[in-house]
């Protein structure tokens, strides 16, 4: 069950981030979504989940949009497997979690596709690789993480019955 | 195997981050085709893609007009319901006057090229901040090969029209092709200034500025040239316009003289492009 919602996601995210989200782009900006369901996933269902989940999506990405296939990939997979070691060692359903993970989460992003950049040998000078790794697209990300780990919640939630041995 | 059974899990992430990195690697360089891969996953989601990108941009278009009306209203509370009725009024003129504008545009290109061209509509852009590339709803089948020019129309000035480059394709499939913006990181571009013939190259960036240098760092460039494309290196045909010269500046480092170019199309608005067939 959890499998078939996680496809459901990846889809639809997939269409909704390449179609949809350029119209509300603010000042040029887009919240990157799949990074947020990422982070959210792999809090949510550990480092396994985290990073099969990120991998899927990359490839996906890298696949239709981009020549280089991989670097996406590769970026939310050691997102989601190392986010995914936190999974139990915060208090649940804290909101908190989500927002710092995601910040963490986009800077880190930021400054690994620029390392990519600069060893594929691209055209990225260091003031540009800065400007982008501290860009307004975190704060974005965490206010959609919030909106995004609420949705989780609902979709996510363990059923209320327990059949516990008191 | 007792060191199979510990390090297992550490293994699998090595292993997979080798995979990727190997991938990576392969892939980076310009390819001559797309992989089986690739071809069955594009020809799966285009008409998917042709569908959503519609509704986006009719539930964008609809909660721009929602904001206007609330605005207005809010500005105009005393005014009677006339004046609403024809302020509505006046903004669907001057939308059908705007979209007269770049119908005309189109039409006009559609006349006059020179070229044999195919119209195409852009179904998706790539999402993320880094790169400028959209997918068409043109392939193989309507004729679109690897590297072949895509244009719009422009009014360089009063009724003067001239194809204005957008970019060039990098990958096609059956029904779909992947294009490259001018303004992309990865693409540079051979130009001269019709003024002076001089000749130089440019490229874009992460920012999505274009800026290039000239070949000879004593040419005579000023704001406002004029610039097209000259033809050099094949990949991009000759005598297409890309734009005006906004900035000059000399590199003392590197002896060179730099400029900055304002592109002819407004690339965060085009909806329908011509792609050139051979």
């Amino acid at each position: 069950m959890t499998i078939l919602l996680i496809i459901v996601t990846i889809i639809i995210n997939l269409l909704f981030q390449s179609t949809i989200l350029p119209y509300f782009a603010i000042g040029g900006t887009v919240p990157n979504t799949a990074l947020v369901i990422v982070v959210v996933i792999a809090l949510a269902k550990g480092k396994y989940y985290g990073g099969i989940f990120g991998i899927i999506i990359g490839l996906l990405q890298d696949i239709l949009f981009s020549m280089t296939i991989g670097i996406n990939a590769i970026i939310y997979f050691f997102i989601g497997y190392f986010i995914g070691f936190v999974e139990d060692t915060f208090a649940r359903g804290n909101i908190i979690n989500p927002i710092i993970f995601t910040a963490l989460g986009t800077i880190f992003y930021a400054i690994i596709y620029s390392l990519f950049l600069f060893f594929l040998s691209r055209q990225i000078t260091f003031i540009d690789a800065v400007n982008k790794v501290f860009s307004i697209e975190v704060i974005y990300n965490c206010i959609v993480a919030v909106f995004i780990y609420k949705l989780f919640q609902l979709i996510f939630s363990e059923p209320k019955i327990r059949f516990n041995k008191r | 195997m007792y060191f199979f059974k510990k390090y297992k899990e550490r293994m699998m992430v090595a292993l997979v981050t080798i995979i990727l990195l190997i991938i990576i690697g392969n892939t980076s360089k310009e390819r001559v085709a797309i992989t089986k891969i690739e071809k069955v996953i594009g020809n799966i989601i285009t008409p998917v893609n042709n569908v959503t990108f519609g509704i986006g941009r009719n539930i964008s278009e609809f909660f721009g007009s929602a904001l206007d009306f609330i605005n207005v209203k809010e500005e105009n509370d005393k005014l009677k319901e006339q004046i609403i009725v024809l302020e509505s009024k006046n903004r669907d003129l001057e939308n059908i006057i705007g979209k007269t504008d770049y119908l005309r545009n189109e039409a006009k290109i559609q006349e006059t090229t020179k070229h044999n061209i195919v119209q195409a509509e852009i179904i998706s852009k790539e999402p993320g901040n880094w790169y400028n590339r959209f997918l068409i709803n043109k392939g193989m089948k309507d004729g679109v090969v690897k590297d072949a020019t895509i244009i719009q129309g422009v009014e360089i000035e009063q009724n003067v029209f001239q194809e204005g480059i957008v970019g060039r394709v990098i990958d096609v499939g059956d029904n779909w092709a992947k294009v490259l913006t001018i303004i992309d990181e990865l693409n540079s571009i051979s130009f001269k200034v019709i003024r002076t013939q001089d000749g130089g190259i440019l490229s874009g960036d992460v920012n999505g500025t274009l800026g290039g240098f000239l070949f000879d760092n004593k040419a005579d460039i000023i704001v406002g040239d004029k610039l097209y494309t000259s033809g050099i290196g094949e990949t991009y045909l000759k005598d297409i316009y890309i734009g005006e010269v906004s900035e000059v500046y000399s590199d003392e480092e590197e002896l060179t003289k730099k400029i900055i170019v304002t592109p002819a199309i407004n690339f965060k608005k085009i909806y329908n492009v011509f792609v050139i067939t051979k």
